[in-house]
């Protein structure tokens, strides 16, 4: 007879102690840097009736004179502050011109470059006011921008959502009533799906963090190096790419738990697996919140959103097919040819009106934004719309090629083998689509 | 802009007491039925440290500078990728001998990655108290990996002294210094 183990310690946690725990963990942060910006007059996001004759900063520590850099912007124009910020200890103040050439109504941003005394550690931030104007987002700094990263992090952000979104809303809605169908339990591909989306989550995860630390970089400028100093709270909160990121992330966190959940759990994997994919799905909508079409009004970003969730409901099914394909072929012809034939006839049935939502938002969008027909061929955007839109339409006629011909063949008792090779090339094609909407997602439209 | 430091210093000493937990469970002995002592198959310690990854992930998004958000998403990363490895072992859903080595190497990884965050901010708030902690850290993850490779089972095992001091300093330290 054997006794249940015993402790000889105190079990601490509980589940809600857990989730507590949790709860609190959510809230605070910490510091340790030199030089952080603690209080500003005018303060971050304030509105001012009338143009303020000075703007001051003041640290947590003192900052050298010397190296002391403030630079203010209304719109896109430099104010001219009087002579080089003066500097008492920790508190730092620029003077702005007054009377005629007062700066009048507008968003101001303050970008500011610090040396602590103590240890010489550079910092640097931004931040925007308004006066008798809503301050808006901190300004791009002039000539400060890093090449292709901006672009392969937006891919690797569309690419995440591909990876758990579609293909787990492809294994719910396709995979697993088709497996049911043939009395199958599909966990044989059941830990493929969970690691092809645990790759997706995780790149999307870290590729969110470094496309908003990119992407706050121009807004401060200096050195590259220098990054590592910056202080981000008022970019995170105060721009729509930072408030994306933090929702973004904590929700690719929950996705990865309810990932390791489902392989830890298989009597509850499925049901997991669908609730990760539907959080994935939704993701998109931060990723469409920081980009263009938010600035075109709800409309629009509803249009992109849905346009977003469409592809990734196409790519990822094609790919969850082509998955599958490879995971069945160790298996006799009898046992693969079913499954993958009734996959590929449900997927058809789905595809079909994503291919179409993807199509009228994408048109929409793309009379949205651009001003003229001739924007196509003029400017950058348009013409990596143009590109985008002829891999879309090659895609798509691969695409209505295996429905029209390949399909009623296969339903009709031919080998599945037959849409292999089209199938590759589909996939090629439509990940060749995302990079150019990566692409298009990084890059400004036309005026 | 900058955070207060009863919030800094709560979020600190409420990962220590998530640690403290966590080492508890993990080392203090399980008598089994045969009288012997036993590995836990407690699903708390993973999850803890899950929970402690999104934690320390909610660090990376409320830092003030970035090279405190560099540091902490490593550290949330390799608490993630050793609670599911941890997880899944005490389920027994996937069991092989090297994942015995996986908590020392987390707690040898969050050490050396002390010491970068002490060397990137060498004169930052606290930072004699960070290189202490990720001493006892590395400490903990050496004598612990040695107790695997050697495949020793003491009663209680010689890595719980460095672990519990740097809970117990990660703890204390944050609370002395907010009042």
């Amino acid at each position: 007879m054997t006794r249940a183990p015993t402790r000889l310690g105190p079990r601490v946690l509980s589940p809600a102690g857990c989730a507590l725990v949790l709860l609190l963990l959510a809230v605070p942060a910490s510091a340790s840097a030199h030089a952080v910006l603690v209080t500003s007059v005018p303060s971050w996001n304030a509105v001012d009736r009338v143009t303020p004759r000075q703007v001051t900063l003041t640290y947590d520590e003192d900052v050298v004179a010397h190296y002391a850099q403030v630079t203010v912007v209304v719109g896109t124009s430099a104010v001219d502050v009087a002579g080089p910020p003066r500097v008492s200890g920790n508190v730092v103040v620029v003077t702005l011109p007054s009377g005629a050439r007062a700066p009048g109504a507008g968003s101001y941003t303050v970008r500011w470059r610090m040396v602590a005394s103590d240890d010489g550690h550079v910092t640097q931030g931004a931040f925007s006011f308004g006066v008798r104007a809503k301050p808006l987002p901190p300004a791009p700094a002039k000539g400060v921008s890093v090449p292709v990263a901006p672009q392969l992090l937006a891919w690797l952000q569309f690419l995440g959502v591909v990876l758990a979104g579609g293909t787990l809303t492809f294994r719910a809605l396709v995979l697993s009533p088709a497996a049911r169908k043939l009395g199958e339990h599909g966990d044989r591909e059941a830990s493929v799906a969970i690691w092809v989306a645990v790759v997706g989550a995780a790149v999307a995860l870290h590729a969110g963090l470094f496309g908003f630390l990119i992407g706050a970089y121009p807004i401060v400028g200096g050195g590259l190096l220098n990054v590592v100093n910056t202080e981000i709270i008022p970019i995170r909160v105060g721009t729509h790419l930072g408030q994306a990121w933090t929702l973004t992330t904590f929700a690719w966190l929950g996705v990865l738990a309810l990932l390791v959940g489902a392989w830890v759990t298989p009597r509850r994997r499925e049901a997991l697996l669908a609730v990760a994919g539907v959080l994935s799905l939704g993701i998109g909508f931060g990723i469409s919140w920081a980009s263009h079409p938010d600035a075109r009004g709800t409309f629009a970003l509803a249009a992109d959103y849905v346009h977003l969730v469409a592809a990734a409901l196409w790519v990822g099914g094609v790919i969850a097919l082509a998955i599958l394909a490879g995971v069945a072929r160790p298996l006799s012809r009898a046992e693969r040819e079913p499954l993958v034939r009734e996959c590929l006839l449900r997927f058809s049935r789905l595809a079909v009106p994503s291919v179409i939502v993807l199509a009228v938002a994408g048109g929409y969008l793309a009379l949205r934004e651009l001003p003229t027909l001739s924007a196509v061929l003029n400017s950058s955007y348009g013409v990596t719309l143009l590109l985008k839109s002829i891999v879309f339409l090659a895609a798509f006629a691969l695409a209505a090629y295996h429905r029209g011909l390949v399909m009623p063949r296969i339903a009709a008792g031919a080998p599945v083998a037959t849409i292999r090779r089209t199938l590759t090339l589909e996939v090629t094609l439509l990940l060749l689509a995302l990079v150019l909407a990566a692409i298009l997602s990084q890059t400004a439209p036309p005026t | 802009m900058i955070l207060p430091q009863i919030q800094i210093a709560r979020a600190h000493w409420i990962l220590g007491a998530l640690f403290l937990a966590i080492i508890l469970d993990e080392y203090l002995p399980v008598i089994g039925g045969d009288g012997r002592p036993t590995r836990s198959r407690s699903v708390v310690v993973p999850w803890a440290l899950i929970i402690g990854a999104v934690g320390v992930w909610a660090t990376v998004v409320f830092a003030d500078v970035v090279h405190d958000m560099l540091i902490h998403f490593l550290w949330g990363d390799i608490l993630f990728a050793a609670g599911a490895l941890e997880l899944a072992r005490r389920r027994g859903v996937y069991e092989r001998p090297w994942l015995d080595g996986v908590l020392p190497v987390a707690f040898l990884s969050c050490g050396i990655l002390f010491l970068v965050h002490v060397e990137v901010d060498p004169s930052g708030q606290g930072a004699h108290w960070h290189l202490a902690m990720g001493l006892l850290l590395i400490a903990g993850g050496v004598l612990d990996l040695v107790r695997v490779v050697r495949r020793r089972s003491p009663v209680v095992p010689l890595a719980l002294v460095p672990l519990m001091g740097f809970a117990l300093a990660l703890i204390a330290i944050p609370v002395a210094a907010a009042s």
